[in-house]
């Protein structure tokens, strides 16, 4: 018996030695991500994080679209019954009385610094690569890219928030955390890295690579940066404006489409306006939800959520009896886009969508005109639609030169610009054109396409009173200049006290 | 044949097969009964051993014994609830009658690696057994005691057949970590993470509770841990409590079989006061609306929901010898939800070995559970935008339309309004669970080594997975977007455990010492995979041919996979001196993988006294017991997701490239090597008392929970590759007490009372929240409420504080500030038990209820409008209440919707009988039951049930006391019998 004893002691002493042994390992053992040593090896894999650099764009079809939009006098979105009051977030939006914890202000600020934080760090880690390995892509044109890509997440953040916090490294030392760099520098950083990347960038893609940045965007985006130069730095740069227009202008790259509507068709993939281009198809997180955000429920069999409309007055600028660009508009009667019934609201009664709204809430279901730009995609999927949607097109880069010669002088260039776009839709030429001509014909060309908040800001209307954000409205917010920035998020502040927050915030 | 070979080959044989079962040595054969000293019936099931040997048997169903012994020798006859008796064989007969033990001071109370008498316990911690366990329809393990011990508050999510249950031992400590027990089946940890892979669209919803892979029929009781002294032993996992499951083992003695089965029925408790087709016409008449309205007179409630009958058979075998015993039982449940096509069914079987050998010194135990169970889920979660699930679909259906058009067809409205009755039939959503949970052990008596000296080695697998399919067809609004939806997921964990300590036991001159120490390591993994497919051609295909949809998109497939390990060196010393002071200390030094390479261990110690007044001469006769008990410890909270602080890079943003879907890679997260647990300090101080032999017995405990290092998901400076990041900073407190009291009113021989109530509260409070100015969460749910939330985290206010406007229904008219106004955490949770035994009848009535606290009734404030008539969907009738004015004002969230959550529920009723089966050829015992659960509910509140655990997390914190879209608690009604077979 004793002899059995031993033998289990034995064996216990060794099960436990062994278990002693081996078993202090904390290591971590990670299957389905990977980390930066043992990712970077080949040049798709470089390629593959440069497709998260452009798929940070992604997002600003939602946050920065909505506020470019919803501050504008283009678009509102009308608390209707219990829809669309989100907790006031959109009434906000239109009365400028921002809040710095408004959902999309700070869902805006978290993706142009993330786009901003992941495109900084592949260009250090691309920095660091082996030239040797590039055979298929170009080291230079993916960094010239990526360079492009943060400069453009940095300009989002320059014109929304004002100063910026720069990096200067991979990343943050959260030891010593950054103040923002003021405005005018962040200007001048982007502008700098814009040049920079220019002569690296491909003047064009192949058709499979279709939606990468080209020189043109960067033109693009130094023409936007400097007719706006004033506001972000005090010191206007309409001829570098014009210049940088006339760089893509000349370049035999872009023409106007015959038809504008072309512009806008769910295939519109490769036409001849898109100078910074978010390619969309149909699929879940990859499609355009801008004709979700208006239509009525039962317009689409993707039910529709029937909240963004445009402002009477802004429709009552157009010339709806010539101007192809009015039938962007929704008024009146609806019918199935496929069948051409008559549609119904969801009491039963007819689907009549009228201009005038009774208030920024108490909206009816129908109030409002809807704005199908992008022309509706039935094999939507799950409300994603097809549409390409163009940052920069290139009606707005020659309605930039229009602006920048006219206001350096150059009328008959301007008249010249301003006509051919008016003659392409069918409006009435103008026998001389101003300043003011020019806003409204860029309100008329490119009407929901995100650029109507900077150029009110540039045109010095933005702060004026209109339509439901006026006198009549205690909540609305205007006159005052602070409002031509946004609050910098709360949390954005608790996690680097060195940021001070936006005057009038 | 060699004594020891046989003996080998004995142990070898039960270890394989059930069926060969020992012999052992004849001497004289005595005989004899043993019965109940205060009333003469017999008592079956009492342990007879031969005092000093590992010879024994047990009394039959009639009492009745018989056992090879010598003269000389003493028999000892012990049973729980009553006072071990010891008597000598003097002839081949003793009869002996045995006094009822209302000391229940003796009872083994489990603790973490070991079992301690109750009388010498220092730390807090709550066991039930059994006797005392939930009647009725009990699906999962903890709600056996729901409402049964103090200090533990158990929540099912709802009355979804096999949904989730939450469990908060005093009321939780962590904000984003979780607040749920330690699991541990047998003395071995168990993972508890919920393997239902999502589901599509609005199928998404809905969780399955992983205990319930255990049958509550195979559990022989539930001990909980309650406070850091007695948790500290589990370390950086015993911040929230340890609940200690032990099954139910073989008895030794002949074979004995049992079976029970159960019928049930289940229907709705209560309906929401929707409008009737009259109702809803009238109202639109009386504002000159012109909606559309149909013929029909649908209680779209009644459409919905059904009388659920559920089933369930349990059959045991169990018997063994004086050195091993066996138990097997085979479970099947059966169960419909109440709402139409829903349900669940299961079998599980488990097997327990216990076998003695090298002459007593080695023990060797095993354990397998296996498990099958099927879901048939229905979408009732208010998730998938604003169309919503059933019962949003069920509260908006036009009461003046049909369920079925003139064609027979189900009624369509649109595609934003949808036909629930449609919508529970034709969305096919089905899951299964298979489980497979081993454990061995082997201790070994080492005693002739160093006196007192074991040596136990445990090792286990626990493996569960669950596969879902889920199709949403074309036909349906559900589908028809996307031209049907079809997916088919897989998700599974598993845990490997090897646990090993050394127990010494030693007398010190009259004082006893007990020392522990041990090693343990545990991995855990995950993984699963899945894929969808949409753009069928037809519905026939439902979830069987995904190849049968369109082109797959990015995100239509994925897989995972993960692992962390958890290693730790413990150690446990007591010290009872003269049976007056009792000391304890233990120490865990944990470490896991999931932390920063700065952080990886951990050490939790923890000290504990008490101070047994009733020894000493100056405390009255009549406390058997009172005892003084103070214990601190620090514990931690790991319950993280691996690979939080190593900077990694994965799937990242998507892109549309050359007019494809590309995939991205992209960086997840900066890294952080200081990460570690959250660690929570604990002073729990109490007093135990039994006055007159356990007539009157109780506790009361205090305690203080101060956590620190809370892992709180916090914004990263930007710009970071993440906008948020998980950062140990922030802290809560928690403080109440835990009042349980015994009172045995009456006890003849003819009639008993025993009467339990247990009252508690715990206030789980935000201290600190870093950087964090406030964390929002408990997201509203309805039209136009994208972006607003119901509560708050505030420094210096209680966890699940309401914020918002408040109400004046004088005017209808609101405060111009947001404020406090309610607090979800209930002021106590008390339950109420009473037995009662009347001869052959027994009966126990349970009460269980909570005073104060609130609940946001956002079912309410969502159909609670008269704007509804403007949108031709139905409304509650107190919206008819307001004026006329009111017709476009809109759900606002306020103190109107915050409604008082206290409540008084007749939880559980329990009527048996014992059937005479004297004289019967085939049974021993026979008892017929009739139960009832939530028969009846006392409340002000004006939902389904207050007692709701919506799931409503925002921002990494959980909400609670949140009731909106849930699947109703049931009131049901079970007959059972109960037979045991000779």
């Amino acid at each position: 018996m004793k002899r059995f004893s031993k033998i289990a002691l034995i064996a216990a002493a060794a099960v436990s030695t062994v278990t002693f042994q081996s078993c202090t390992d904390l290591e971590e053992n990670i299957y389905e991500d990977i980390t930066a040593d043992n990712f970077f090896s080949s040049e798709g894999d470089y390629y593959s994080v440069m497709v998260n650099a452009y798929g940070n764009l992604r997002p600003w079809l939602w946050n920065y679209y909505n506020i470019s939009q919803v501050t504008s006098d283009e678009t509102i979105v009308p608390t209707r019954g219990g829809d669309w009051g989100d907790g006031g977030v959109w009434r906000e939006l239109h009365q400028h009385n921002f809040s710095p914890t408004n959902g999309h202000i700070v869902g805006m600020w978290n993706d142009a610094n993330k786009g901003v934080a992941q495109t900084n760090q592949f260009i250090y880690d691309l920095e660091a690569a082996d030239p040797s390995i590039f055979s298929v892509y170009s080291k230079a044109t993916m960094m010239a890219e990526a360079r492009v890509l943060r400069a453009y997440y940095y300009f989002q953040l320059m014109d929304f928030f004002g100063d910026v916090v720069i990096m200067d490294g991979p990343a943050l030392d959260a030891a010593n955390l950054p103040e923002r760099t003021p405005r005018a520098e962040v200007f001048t950083y982007i502008e700098s890295e814009l040049k920079a990347a220019l002569p690296d960038l491909k003047d064009s893609h192949s058709s499979d690579q279709y939606g990468r940045v080209t020189s043109w965007t960067a033109h693009g985006l130094l023409a936007r940066m400097y007719m706006n130069a004033e506001e972000f730095t005090g010191t206007a740069r309409w001829a570098d404006a014009e210049a940088h227009a006339d760089a893509i202008i000349n370049s035999g790259e872009f023409s106007l489409e015959a038809n504008f509507h072309d512009n806008f068709l769910v295939e519109n993939q490769g036409n001849s306006e898109g100078v910074f281009v978010v390619p969309n198809i149909q699929a879940g997180g990859l499609g355009l939800t801008i004709a979700m955000r208006t239509l009525h429920y039962n317009q689409l069999p993707s039910s529709p959520w029937n909240g963004f409309c445009t402002l009477a007055d802004f429709y009552n600028s157009f010339d709806t009896a010539n101007d192809v660009r009015s039938e962007i508009f929704l008024v009146g009667q609806q019918y199935d886009f496929v069948t051409g019934d008559a549609l119904s609201d969801r009491q039963g009664n007819p689907l009549d969508f009228t201009p005038d709204l009774p208030g920024i809430t108490g909206a009816s279901e129908t109030n409002g005109i809807r704005v199908i730009k992008w022309e509706p995609d039935q094999n939507n999927a799950g409300g994603e639609a097809g549409n390409d949607y163009a940052i920069i097109r290139y009606a707005d880069v020659l309605l930039m030169k229009a602006e920048a010669a006219l206001r350096q002088g150059d009328d008959a260039t301007a008249l010249t610009i301003v006509n051919d776009i008016r003659n392409r839709a069918g409006a009435t030429p103008l026998a001389a054109v101003t300043l003011d001509d020019i806003l409204a014909e860029r309100g008329f060309e490119l009407a929901w396409e995100a650029v109507r908040r900077l150029d009110l800001i540039r045109f010095g209307k933005f702060t004026d009173q209109w339509e439901l954000k006026d006198s009549s409205n205690p909540e609305a917010v205007y006159g005052s200049d602070h409002v031509k920035l946004l609050p910098v998020p709360t949390a954005a502040i608790g996690a680097n006290p060195k940021i001070v927050q936006n005057a009038g915030y | 044949m060699n004594q020891n070979l046989r003996r080998v080959f004995s142990s070898a044989a039960v270890w394989c097969s059930v069926l060969l079962l020992g012999s052992q040595a004849m001497a004289q054969n005595v005989s004899g009964s043993v019965s109940d000293a205060s009333n003469g019936e017999l008592l079956p099931g009492v342990s007879v051993t031969i005092q000093g040997t590992a010879t024994g048997t047990v009394t039959d169903m009639m009492g009745k014994y018989s056992i090879g012994a010598s003269e000389g020798q003493s028999l000892m006859f012990s049973l729980f609830g009553y006072q071990t008796q010891v008597a000598e064989v003097t002839g081949s007969t003793v009869n002996i009658s045995l006094k009822a033990d209302r000391q229940q001071l003796e009872e083994v109370v489990v603790i973490g690696y070991g079992t301690q008498k109750k009388k010498d316990l220092t730390g807090s911690s709550a066991q039930v057994s059994a006797e005392d366990f939930n009647g009725g329809v009990v699906t999962s393990p903890e709600m056996l005691i729901q409402g049964k011990a103090a200090g533990i508050t158990i929540t099912p999510t709802n009355g979804e057949p096999g949904g989730g249950v939450s469990v908060r031992v005093r009321g939780g400590t962590s904000i984003s970590s979780g607040n749920d027990p330690l699991y541990v089946i047998d003395g071995m940890p168990v993972q508890t993470g919920n393997t239902l892979p999502g589901g599509e669209g609005e199928t998404s919803g809905s969780q399955r509770n992983p205990l319930s892979r255990l049958n509550p029929n195979d559990i022989e009781s539930i001990t909980v841990l309650k406070d850091a002294s007695a948790t500290a032993i589990y370390g950086a996992r015993g911040a929230n409590g340890v609940v200690l499951i032990t099954t139910k083992k073989g008895t030794s003695g002949r074979m004995s079989v049992d079976y029970n089965y159960q019928m049930s029925a289940s229907v709705l408790a209560k309906k929401l006061p929707l409008l009737n087709a009259a109702e809803y016409k009238q109202a639109v008449a009386r504002f000159g609306l012109n909606n559309t309205l149909g013929n029909a007179d649908t209680d779209w409630q009644d459409e919905m929901f059904q009388t659920g009958i559920a089933q369930q058979h349990n059959l045991s075998l169990n018997g063994g010898n004086a050195d091993g015993s066996y138990r097997l039982s085979i479970g099947y449940l059966d169960q419909d939800g109440i709402v139409i096509n829903s349900g669940t069914s299961r079998v599980t079987s488990r097997l327990s070995m216990n076998q003695k050998t090298l002459d007593g010194k080695l023990t060797l135990a095993g354990n397998v559970n296996v498990s099958q169970q099927d879901d048939n889920l229905t979408p009732y979660q208010q998730v998938g935008g604003f169309t919503g699930g059933i019962f949003t679909n069920m509260l908006k259906m036009n009461p003046t339309l049909p369920v079925y058009d003139a064609d027979g067809n189900y009624t369509f409205v649109s595609n934003a309004i949808r036909n629930p009755v449609q919508a529970a039939m034709e969305i096919d959503d089905i899951a299964r669970t298979n489980s497979v949970t081993m454990n061995g052990s082997a201790r070994l008596d080492l005693g002739d080594v160093v006196e007192g000296l074991s040596y136990t080695t445990n090792v286990g697998y626990d493996q569960y997975g669950t596969v879902r399919k889920t199709y949403l067809p074309k036909s349906t609004p559900y589908g028809v977007a996307d031209n049907g939806i079809a997916a088919q997921k897989y998700g599974a964990v598993s845990s490997k455990v090897i646990e090993t300590f050394a127990n010494l036991d030693r007398e010190l001159a009259g004082n006893m010492m007990n020392v522990m120490a041990g090693y343990s390591w545990q991995e855990n993994n995950y993984e699963g995979f899945g894929a969808r497919a949409k753009q069928f051609v037809t519905d026939n295909y439902s979830f069987n041919n995904l190849d049968g949809g369109g082109l797959a998109e990015l995100g239509d497939k994925y897989s995972y996979r993960g692992q962390s390990r958890l290693i730790s060196f413990f150690g446990r010393a007591n010290y009872d001196i003269a049976g007056k002071y009792m000391l304890t200390a233990t120490v865990r030094q944990d470490g896991s993988s999931k932390f920063g390479t700065n952080n990886k261990w951990g050490v939790f110690p923890s000290a504990a006294v008490a101070w047994r007044l009733s020894e000493e001469a100056f405390v009255p006769e009549m406390f058997s017991d009172l005892k003084l008990r103070a214990g601190w410890g620090v514990v931690g909270n790991e319950a993280i997701g691996e690979y939080q602080s190593i900077a990694r890079i994965g799937t990242g943003s998507n892109a549309v490239i050359g007019g494809s879907a590309t995939s991205g890679t992209g960086y997840l997260n900066a890294a952080n090597p200081n990460l570690k647990w959250e660690t929570t300090a604990s002073t729990n101080v109490g007093i135990d008392w039994e006055i007159n032999g356990g007539k009157f017995y109780g506790s009361f405990d205090v305690f203080q929970k101060n956590t620190s290092d809370l892992l709180l998901t916090v914004p990263a400076p930007a710009p970071s590759v993440a906008p948020t990041m998980l950062a140990n900073v922030g802290a809560t407190s928690n403080q109440g007490f835990d009042l349980q009291l015994n009172y045995s009113l009456v006890s003849t021989a003819d009639f008993g009372w025993d009467m339990g109530l247990n009252i508690s509260r715990s206030r789980l409070m935000v201290e600190d929240l870093g950087t964090n100015s406030e964390i929002l969460t408990g997201p509203i749910g309805g039209a136009g409420q994208s972006g607003a939330y119901s509560q708050k985290l505030v420094v210096g206010e209680a966890y699940g504080t309401f914020y918002g406007l408040v109400y004046n229904s004088a005017d209808n008219s609101y405060s111009s500030e947001s404020q406090i106004i309610g607090i979800a955490q209930p002021d106590f949770t008390y339950g109420w038990m009473n037995s009662f035994r009347m001869g052959k009848l027994s009966a126990n009535i349970f009460f269980r209820g909570q005073s104060g606290g609130d609940v946001f009734n956002n079912t309410a404030m969502e159909y609670t409008t008269l704007d509804n008539l403007n949108t031709n969907i139905n409304l509650l009738k107190p919206a008819l209440d307001f004026p006329d004015a009111m017709i476009t004002s809109t759900p606002t969230y306020s103190s109107q919707w915050v409604e008082n959550a206290s409540f008084l529920r007749l939880d559980n009723l329990n009527v048996n009988y014992n059937i005479d089966v004297d004289g019967s050829k085939w049974l021993n015992s026979a008892v017929v039951g009739l139960s009832g659960q939530n028969l009846l509910l006392l409340t002000g509140y004006t939902g389904y049930d207050p007692e709701v655990n919506t799931d409503a997390s925002a921002n990494g914190a959980p909400s609670i006391g949140v009731d909106y879209m849930n699947y109703p608690r049931p009131r049901t009604i079970a007959v059972n019998v109960a037979f045991n077979l000779k």
